[in-house]
């Protein structure tokens, strides 16, 4: 390979390096880099690496060149019938740096396609040296749409999920099922931009009226490990174009009208959460010479996925049973860093109601802004969950309320919850209403020291009880001071019934799920 | 003279069964229609509280209503003279102040009112109590290109149970008439909040 007479003849060396958007500069100064120090004898030849460019995506392609001596470089563009495109150096002297944006000579835009770049050492008269050719591909690329999937056991993961007011209209329910485009958009680019990939939609309320245009968020038990399709488009000639989804598996070769499939590296998250993150898709071509393949653009596709305890636990199908939106986005945010446990989330829901939903025990009457039995004997509870959402009813509940809010966080979230109810016509212990500062056995004032009946939660049919209506004296005597704050988060069933309850017999009944509107 | 007799037996049968109460009045706020076993509620308009009002079929229903409803009242609300509040009450329970449970026939009102205000509020839905306006011809379910679509002349609101997702391209539209899968039940109100069940 080594010339020592061209080297004695004094002839300078360029190399061109032409590498995608990554600028790989080579100076020749005579001394190996992978040897320094040590003299070696350069060569009179010239080399040129593949390209490649998305001129829609990349911003232009930067060609390095270094020569020596006085050596000068040509340096041009042809396209497949030979044609120059363009000259990017002709008898430049000590040219060192130039580029290619993917343009003709009048500003044209080169069309997808394989060209050929060809770079030529000149002598000081022009003659040519040596000289070198390399192919560069012109591409367009890009995702068009994309769908969450996965698979958790033998069932798929993704949760469908349920916008519960269309328009403001209650009861326009839309349901995205669990094999919904994730988002869609039009076209990759309009001729002459990029299109950019949506944006999150962040209504919690309402749905859009298409898919196209916006990334929907999706749910997942916390545990599953997503797989994400994208529906690969564009025009890639004969270039092989990689497509990499950064933390969701290897690169893969990809062509228009592909689905594309990449699973998580990672399941959705180590607990009940929201996870917010931006994928970044990195497009690459391989140009055949042996280097490391080009990127010739990136895309980022913003995702946010609810992590579930596990799928919702309704016993009745259909609408509006899957988790509501704007249910599951704030109660996972508030739950973020619980342990992801029946117990756990169940007990920390039942903090955030008591303490941070700015309710207040109706302390006059104790009246049911959003619960009602359609049932005789507290049978068939009916939440009506969008008015609660809303507050149209104000924030003054009771305990039908409480338990009905309760529940159906827990199910929406995936930690089974019922309602039950406790009769009747007993005298209370020191308690701390929802929204009230004080502990007092009397609710009602003077005239009301205790309760019809209760209503609390459970998930073992009264085994154990969370109840965010109140707050019980925790201490060895319920039934006077000094108080102590006990959160009733999984109090065994018979404990609680001794606290809560002064005299009178108290007894648990209709355990039994909610409906919901 | 008997016809005369025959008028005034049908208008006093007839008056225990009203069309109901029109579900937008001034002084609430926007309806939101529950179910056919426990009818409508609204705020009320200075925010101080909500009613619940209920169109049942006969007494019956309305008198079971009554029972459940005052049943959810953690503090039992007691008896109410049914003189103090108006003609054509057949049973009332609450306070009058800020609480009060009234039936009248099949229709039923229940006023929460913070602001004490129950007796004055409960006494004005009653009377603007209507009868005689014919309820919702059968409503109808269609197969459409796109799914199912009700036909409900005179619907105000509708309620899909079971199924009933709703086409996306809908969305925005107002209340829900189409849907991809058929609702396996669809509760149908009328303006004077009547439901019908079309299943």
């Amino acid at each position: 390979m080594r010339s020592p007479s061209l080297l004695s003849a004094g002839w300078g060396v360029a190399i061109v390096a032409l590498h995608g958007c990554t600028p790989k500069s080579v100076s020749l100064d005579g001394l190996d880099s992978a040897d320094s120090g040590t003299p070696v004898t350069p060569l009179p030849a010239i080399h040129v690496t593949g390209g490649a460019l998305d001129p829609l995506r990349g911003t232009e392609c930067p060609l390095d060149v270094t020569a020596a001596n006085g050596s000068t470089v040509r340096l041009t563009i042809a396209d497949g019938a030979g044609t120059v495109l363009r000259t990017l150096a002709d008898g430049t002297t000590m040219l060192d740096a130039t580029s290619w944006d993917g343009r003709d000579a009048a500003g044209v835009l080169a069309p997808v396609g394989t060209y050929s770049v060809k770079a030529e050492l000149l002598d000081l008269e022009g003659a040519v040296l040596a000289s070198a050719a390399s192919s560069f591909y012109i591409v367009r690329v890009g995702v068009i749409g994309g769908t969450l999937g996965g698979t958790l056991g033998d069932g798929p993961a993704r949760v469908p999920m349920i916008w519960h007011r269309g328009n403001n209209v209650p009861g326009n329910y839309w349901l995205e099922d669990g094999d919904d485009p994730t988002f869609q958009i039009e076209a990759i680019d309009d001729g002459s931009t990029a299109t950019a990939l949506p944006a999150l939609w962040e209504d919690l309320d309402a749905p859009p009226e298409t898919h196209v245009g916006w990334v929907l968020p999706a749910a997942y038990p916390y545990d599953a490990t997503p797989s994400l399709g994208l529906e690969i488009d564009g025009a890639f000639g004969a270039a092989a174009v990689q497509l990499t989804v950064a933390g969701w598996g290897a690169a893969q070769n990809v062509a228009p009208g592909d689905l594309a499939q990449y699973t998580s590296d990672a399941q959705v998250a180590t607990g009940p959460s929201v996870v917010e993150q931006d994928l970044t898709l990195s497009w690459t071509v391989d140009t055949g010479d042996g280097g490391a393949p080009v990127t010739v653009g990136t895309q980022t596709l913003p995702l946010r996925l609810y992590a579930l305890l596990r799928a919702p636990e309704f016993e009745m199908e259909g609408l509006p049973y899957a988790p509501w939106v704007a249910a599951i986005d704030p109660a996972l945010r508030a739950l973020d860093g619980v342990e992801g446990t029946d117990d756990a989330v169940t007990a920390a829901l039942t903090e955030w109601v008591y303490r941070d939903f700015g309710l207040a025990y109706d302390t006059q009457y104790g009246a049911s802004a959003y619960t009602a039995y359609a049932g005789r004997g507290y049978n068939n509870a009916e939440f009506d969950f969008t008015g609660f959402l809303d507050r149209t009813n104000g924030s003054t509940v009771n305990c039908s309320d409480c338990a009905s809010i309760l529940e159906a966080y827990a199910d929406m979230l995936g930690a089974d919850l019922k309602y039950t109810i406790i009769l009747r016509n007993y005298d209370l212990n020191y308690i701390k209403a929802i929204g009230g500062e004080d502990y007092t056995h009397c609710p009602f004032g003077a005239g009301g020291c205790g309760f019809s009946y209760h209503a609390v939660t459970t998930s073992n049919d009264a085994a154990t009880i969370y109840d965010a209506t109140l707050a019980l004296d925790g201490d060895e005597d319920p039934g006077s001071g000094p108080f102590t704050e006990l959160l009733v988060q999984n109090i065994d069933g018979a404990e609680y019934l001794e606290r809560l309850v002064m005299s009178g017999t108290a007894t648990y009944n209709f355990t039994q799920k909610e409906s919901l509107r | 003279m008997m016809l005369a007799f025959i008028q005034m037996i049908s208008a006093a049968l007839a008056g225990d069964i009203h069309s109901g109460i029109p579900v937008h009045q001034p002084d609430l706020g926007e309806p939101a229609f529950q179910s056919a076993a426990n009818g409508w509620t609204a705020p009320l308009a200075n925010g101080q509280g909500f009613v619940r009002v209920f169109v049942g079929r006969d007494e019956a229903q309305a008198a079971d209503w009554f029972i459940r409803t005052r049943e959810a009242f953690t503090l039992r609300l007691p008896d109410y003279p049914i003189l103090n509040v108006g003609t054509g009450v057949d049973e009332a329970a609450g306070d009058g102040v800020g609480a009060l449970l009234l039936r009248d026939g099949n229709v039923g009102v229940m006023v929460r009112a913070e602001d004490e205000t129950a007796l004055a509020i409960a006494v004005s839905l009653q009377a603007r109590i209507v009868d005689g306006v014919l309820g919702l011809s059968m409503p109808t379910m269609q197969r459409v290109e796109d799914g199912w679509s009700l036909v409900a002349p005179g619907a105000v609101y509708t309620q899909p149970h079971g199924g009933g997702n709703i086409p996306l391209t809908l969305v925005g539209r107002g209340s829900p008439l189409s849907w991809v899968v058929r609702p396996e039940s669809i509760t149908v109100w009328d303006a004077y909040g009547r439901a019908t069940i079309v299943r």
